[in-house]
C-alpha cells in the first residue's frame, strides 16, 4: 500500500511586497507517512507547522516540491473530501448552534442529510456536546469549540485527519477525550498528522514525530529513536528504605550506576481525571 | 423542489432572524412619522423617505450579516479555512452568501410593501407621449402632435417648458384634440415653466393627440414627460407596492457585488464600509429605482408600465462588473 502522504523538496516562501522581504516559511523539506500512522509535528511558534498542514490541506501553494496525498495532488477535489483539516482558531458560522454547524459542514462534504445528522449525533454524544447542541456556537467555551470542530472535521470519516494543536485550549479532560477518539481512528486506519505545542500529548499518541525550527525540519523519527537512550529503568515498590539502601549498594557492587533515587507520584492528569469524575471520588490526601 | 446551497440557507436564516430588531425598529420609526393625512399634492414626496427607512434599514441588515457571518467575504478571517477547502466555487461561497442576504430582504420587503400600498392610491398606466415631429411650439411651430396607442383614457397632464419670448410675454392658451376632436371645453393656459395642466375628460380611446397654440406667445417644449397620458384602467394597488419595495433589492445585490470584489483584500470592517458606503449611495444619489418606485408609486404611477428597468440598466452593468471582476480577481488569486 502506498503511503498515505509523501512530500519531496517541499519548499513554501511568501513572497514579499512594499517594505516587506520575501519570508521563507519551509525550506525543503521531505516526509513519508504511512497510512494508519500518527505524525506529530513540533516546534516553537513561526516554525512552519501550520504552513506544513495548509500544504498538505490544499489550502497553501507549494513553492518548489512535490506534494502527494493519497496519491493525488493535495489540492484536487477528491483529496478535500477524503482529508479533514481542522484549523486552529475559532469556528465559523458562529451564528448557528452546534448540530447545525455539523449538518451546515455535512451538506458542504455532500453528505446526504440522512447520514450527516446520523454521524453529527453520535458525535455530538461522544464529545460530550449533545446537550448543548441546541446553543449558538459562539456561545461555546473555547474548549466546546475545539471539541465540535473535531467533530466536523471527522464528520466525513476522513482518511487523513490534519490538525493544529487539536488540544489547545482544552482543559485535561477533554484533550484526554480527543486523545482517545484520535487512537480509536488511527486504530481503524486514519492517518493523522498534528501540530501540536502539547509535548506529552504528542508523546502520548505520535507514533512519529517531526521536529520544524524556522521552517527546518531539525529532527526526525519515532519517539523511542528520539528519546530513548538504551538504559533500562527499574522501578521498586513494597520495599522500606533499608532495604533499598541494600539494593542500591548491591547494584553498585554489580557494576551499575545509581542515576536517581526518589517516591514515586502519581501524574497531576491521573489526579485531575479523578477529580473530575465525581463529588465522591476527589483525591485523597 | 429546489434545495438552496448550504450558505444561501445558513446566511438566510441567520440575516433574517439578526435583521429583526433593527427592521421594527426602523418601521416603528417610520410610520410614526409618515403621516397619511397629509396626503396632497406634495405628500409623496414627504411620505417616500419614510417609506424607504424599513427597506433601506433591512438591505443594510441583511448584507452587513451576510458579511459578518460568511468567512470569505473579508480577508485574514477566522475560520475561513474551513469554508476555503471545501467550497470550488470561484467566489468560496460568496456569491451563495449574498443569495441568502437577497433572499431574507426579499422576505422583508413584502411586508413593506403591503403596508406601503395602503398609503398609496389606486395606481394607472402613465404614459409618456413623444411628438413625432419637432417638440416645440411657437410661433413658426403652432401645433405639436403625438401619436397614442389607442387605448381608453381618462386624464391628460401638461407639463411644458416654456421660454421667454423676444417680446412683452403673454401666457399661452392652448387647443387639446384628441382624434381631431377637442378634448376639453374648459381654457387652457400656461403662464410658467413646468406648471402642470391636468385635463381630465369622460373615458375614452385616443389615438393622436394634437396641442394646437392658439393666442400667447411663450414658446413651449414638451420634454419627456412633457404630456403624459394617464388610462383609465384600475391597476393593483397591492402589487404597485410590492413592486416599488422590490426595487430595493438591486441597490443590496450591487453593493454585496462590491463588496464581494473587495472580500480578497480588504478586513472586515473596510468591507462593512465599502458596502454600507455602496448602499448609502446608490439609495441617496438615486442611482437606481429604489430610490425613486416609492415617490411614483405615491403619485399613483402604476410601476408596471414605467420604464424602470432602462434606468437600472447602468446599476445593474456595474453590480454585474463587480461579479464578474470578483470571480476574475478570486481566480487569480486563488490558493
Amino acid at each position: 500500500m502506498s503511503a498515505a502522504i509523501s512530500i519531496r523538496q517541499l519548499a513554501v516562501t511568501f513572497p514579499g511586497g512594499f517594505q516587506k522581504p520575501a519570508v521563507t516559511a519551509l525550506h525543503p523539506l521531505d516526509l513519508t507517512v504511512e497510512r494508519g500512522a500518527i505524525v506529530g509535528i513540533l516546534g516553537p511558534n513561526g516554525s512552519g507547522k501550520t504552513t506544513l498542514l495548509r500544504v498538505l490541506a490544499g489550502l497553501q501553494r507549494e513553492t518548489t516540491g512535490l506534494v502527494r496525498v493519497l496519491d493525488l495532488p493535495a489540492d484536487a477535489t477528491l483529496v478535500r473530501q477524503r482529508v479533514a483539516y481542522q484549523p486552529e482558531g475559532p469556528l465559523p458560522l458562529a451564528v448557528l448552534t452546534g448540530r447545525e454547524f455539523l449538518q451546515w459542514y455535512g451538506c458542504e462534504l455532500r453528505l446526504a442529510d440522512a447520514v450527516a445528522d446520523q454521524r453529527a449525533a453520535e458525535l455530538l454524544a461522544r464529545f460530550q456536546l449533545a446537550n448543548v447542541a441546541q446553543r449558538r456556537v459562539r456561545t461555546y467555551s473555547t474548549g466546546m469549540q475545539k471539541r465540535l470542530a473535531l467533530a466536523a472535521a471527522l464528520l466525513g470519516e476522513p482518511e487523513v485527519l490534519l490538525l493544529d494543536e487539536p488540544t489547545s485550549g482544552l482543559d485535561p479532560l477533554g484533550s484526554g477525550m480527543v486523545i482517545d477518539v484520535l487512537r480509536e481512528r488511527a486504530q481503524r486506519g486514519t492517518t493523522i498528522v498534528m501540530a501540536s505545542h502539547h509535548l506529552q500529548e504528542v508523546e502520548q499518541i505520535c507514533s512519529t514525530v517531526l521536529a520544524l525550527h524556522a521552517g527546518r525540519c531539525v529532527a526526525r523519527g519515532t519517539i523511542d529513536d528520539l528519546l530513548g537512550t538504551g538504559d533500562r529503568t527499574l522501578t521498586v515498590r513494597g520495599l522500606p528504605d533499608s532495604a533499598l539502601n541494600g539494593v542500591a549498594e548491591d547494584l553498585q557492587r554489580r557494576g551499575g550506576e545509581l542515576i536517581d533515587s526518589g517516591r514515586v507520584r502519581q501524574h497531576l492528569f491521573a489526579w485531575f481525571r479523578r477529580l473530575g469524575s465525581g463529588p465522591n471520588s476527589g483525591p485523597q490526601s | 423542489m429546489i434545495r438552496l446551497p448550504a450558505a444561501t440557507r445558513v446566511v438566510f436564516r441567520a440575516a433574517l432572524s439578526l435583521s429583526l430588531p433593527p427592521v421594527l425598529l426602523a418601521a416603528a420609526i417610520a410610520f410614526a412619522f409618515a403621516d397619511p393625512t397629509t396626503f396632497g399634492a406634495n405628500a409623496p414626496a414627504t411620505l417616500a423617505p419614510w417609506l424607504h427607512l424599513p427597506a433601506f434599514t433591512a438591505a443594510a441588515a441583511c448584507g452587513i450579516t451576510a458579511l459578518q457571518c460568511w468567512p470569505t467575504f473579508a480577508q485574514h478571517r477566522h475560520g475561513a479555512d474551513w469554508v476555503l477547502r471545501l467550497r470550488s466555487g470561484p467566489c468560496y461561497g460568496c456569491a451563495h452568501a449574498a443569495f441568502g442576504a437577497l433572499l431574507a430582504l426579499a422576505v422583508w420587503l413584502l411586508p413593506i410593501g403591503l403596508v406601503a400600498a395602503l398609503l398609496m392610491p389606486t395606481p394607472h398606466a402613465h404614459h409618456a407621449l413623444t411628438a413625432d415631429s419637432s417638440p416645440i411650439l411657437d410661433a413658426g411651430h403652432p401645433c405639436v402632435t403625438f401619436p397614442a396607442d389607442g387605448s381608453n383614457y381618462q386624464e391628460l397632464r401638461l407639463r411644458p417648458f416654456a421660454f421667454l419670448p423676444a417680446s412683452e410675454p403673454q401666457p399661452t392658451s392652448l387647443e387639446v384634440l384628441a382624434d381631431n376632436l377637442p378634448l376639453s371645453t374648459q381654457p387652457l393656459r400656461i403662464t410658467g415653466t413646468r406648471e402642470l395642466l391636468p385635463i381630465h375628460f369622460a373615458l375614452r380611446t385616443i389615438h393622436t393627440l394634437s396641442v394646437r397654440r392658439t393666442t400667447g406667445n411663450l414658446p413651449l417644449f414638451f420634454a419627456a414627460d412633457g404630456a403624459v397620458l394617464i388610462a383609465a384602467a384600475n391597476s393593483s394597488r397591492i402589487l404597485n407596492g410590492i413592486i416599488a419595495a422590490y426595487w430595493h433589492l438591486l441597490p443590496l445585490a450591487v453593493a454585496l457585488a462590491l463588496a464581494m470584489l473587495c472580500a480578497p483584500f480588504a478586513a472586515l470592517p473596510v468591507n462593512i464600509m465599502v458596502f454600507v458606503t455602496a448602499l448609502l449611495v446608490q439609495t441617496l444619489g438615486n442611482l437606481s429605482p429604489a430610490g425613486e418606485a416609492f415617490t411614483l408609486a405615491l403619485r399613483g404611477h402604476w410601476l408596471g408600465c414605467e420604464p424602470m428597468l432602462a434606468t437600472a440598466l447602468p446599476t445593474f452593468f456595474v453590480g454585474l462588473v463587480a461579479t464578474l471582476l470578483a470571480i476574475l480577481v478570486r481566480r487569480r488569486l486563488r490558493r
